[in-house]
């Protein structure tokens, strides 16, 4: 009996998570709509429902009834399996961030957290490389020459910006002395980790922005350039999958430097969940106010800031941290 | 940068010169000033502007006494630039000359107000219609009892 409500405990959790995070994905398309209209002057949607709340319900119908079109010459197998790819990777992320502390339900003590492993950084990293390969084999798959361009340029921004993003997540690493999320996010109970590195915490939504591939490094889609680039071939279900591991990877991204600069959960008064979605959704709203500021840099300045400016200054970061962390 | 690579005297300076980092930061604080201030779109065929008095929209003929007040006499047509009023008169029993046939091409009018300036029994103005479509060309041939009530080609939305 035991062992069964321990069971259905565990399936409702994750059911909650899961559920929640697909709202939330939904959501975010709305949220970003209507935020990039304010900065605009604009409304943004307003029709369907009250401010254009239903409007992600009735964008994915249309996505739904629409007619899915596979190029004649794309590799059909992977050009099914890239939107896949993409979109798990972006959902298994929120496996190992911690929404709160401890609930006590039934007689358990039930962690708000889907699965505490002692590895979560190397868990992120691994599916932050492997969603790009969605990109990656989307754009090669579907033989088209804008979506091959977008592919490299997917790869070339992954492989650039991992390395100052892992560096600059492994300064925050020495400071916890813990690899687990919820060990960081225990590690920052009396002092957030954004005062402990504040260089860091700028590095890292820098490098999140470009490993989340958004403006101003939106290069694998650069809309002016390769028509849309990777997905460009893309219709439908299959379209949307994109869009929706996009967005996804916007609130995971944010979830991820919560977790790590800002505390996580950690709060005075409300309950850990609710400062966990406060920070992650102050941090949306930065990542689309920036969006609506800066422009688009060119491949080149990319790359030149990821490995002339970022590497060092990460590296950097990281051997100050250390220095200081063995001196005291 | 024209060495191809930065240096920790260039970190320095991009940090300190306002020309790298203060920029981005008024970037940030201009479009926080756009996000707080008001919007400009409206949400259109529910919520209109204020437009002029003087707007020259559709043309509307009035009626006086369930009659109208034109009595054809044709100086509209005869003024009009060009030649969007087809205008046929003809007289009742009781003697008083009326338009059997009063139509307006709105595709060739060029609302330039002739017709309303020269009416003598001010019998023709404009409403402030400005939303009025068709699907064919047809269908902005107005006829006389179109342009009693032009209000009622105002979009209304679905």
């Amino acid at each position: 009996m035991d062992f069964l409500i321990d069971i259905a405990i565990t399936v409702v959790f994750n059911l909650i998570v899961f559920v929640g995070l697909l709202l939330i994905v939904a959501y975010s398309t709305w949220f970003e709509r209507k935020l990039l209209g304010d900065f605009q002057l604009r409304l943004g949607p307003m029709r369907v429902g009250f401010h254009g709340l239903m409007q992600p319900i009735a964008d994915a119908i249309k996505s739904f009834f629409k007619e899915d079109v596979i190029p004649k010459n794309a590799d059909t197998v992977v050009f099914i399996l890239a939107p896949m790819l993409s979109f798990v990777c972006a959902l298994g992320v929120i496996a190992v961030i911690p929404f709160g502390g401890t609930v006590h339900i039934f007689g358990r003590d039930v962690k708000l957290i889907l699965a505490d492993i002692d590895v979560s950084v190397l868990y992120i990293f691994a599916l932050a490389a492997l969603g790009s390969y969605g990109c990656v084999l989307g754009g090669y798959a579907s033989y088209n020459k804008y979506s091959l361009v977008g592919a490299l340029r997917a790869s070339a921004l992954m492989i650039s910006y991992e390395l100052p993003f892992a560096l600059t997540i492994i300064a925050v690493v020495l400071v916890s002395g813990t690899l687990s999320f919820s060990g960081i996010v225990d590690a920052q109970a009396g002092l957030w980790n954004i005062v402990k590195q504040p260089v860091a915490f700028i590095l890292a939504i820098i490098c999140g922005l470009a490993e989340i591939n958004r403006t101003p490094f939106d290069m694998p889609e650069t809309e002016s350039e390769l028509a849309c680039g990777f997905n460009v071939e893309y219709s439908s279900m299959k379209f949307s999958m994109f869009f929706m591991a996009e967005y996804c990877h916007l609130f995971t991204i944010s979830a991820i430097i919560t977790t790590l600069f800002l505390g996580g959960w950690h709060g005075p008064f409300l309950p850990g969940p609710i400062w966990f979605l406060i920070k992650s959704i102050a941090l949306m709203y930065f990542f689309i106010w920036e969006r609506s500021t800066y422009p688009r840099l060119r491949i080149d300045q990319i790359m030149r800031f990821g490995w002339k400016f970022l590497l060092p200054v990460s590296l950097a970061n990281l051997v100050v941290t250390a220095i200081v962390m063995t001196i005291f | 940068m024209k060495k191809g690579y930065y240096s920790v005297d260039d970190i320095r300076e991009a940090l300190r010169k306002p020309g790298y980092v203060t920029p981005l930061l008024k970037g940030l604080r201009y479009t926080f000033k756009m996000f707080m201030s008001k919007d400009v779109t409206i949400q259109y065929p529910t919520e209109r502007r204020q437009i002029s008095e003087r707007w020259r929209g559709i043309h509307r003929l009035l009626k006086e006494n369930d009659k109208f007040k034109c009595v054809g006499c044709g100086l509209c047509a005869e003024v009009c630039p060009p030649k969007a009023i087809t205008i046929v008169t003809e007289e009742s029993e009781e003697g008083e000359r009326y338009p059997s046939k009063f139509q307006i091409d709105e595709l060739r009018c060029i609302f330039c107000g002739f017709c309303v300036e020269v009416c003598p029994k001010d019998a023709i103005e404009y409403s402030k219609v400005y939303d009025f479509v068709g699907y064919d060309k047809k269908e902005f041939l107005l006829e006389k009892e179109d342009l009693v009530n032009p209000e009622k080609y105002i979009f209304q939305g679905k």
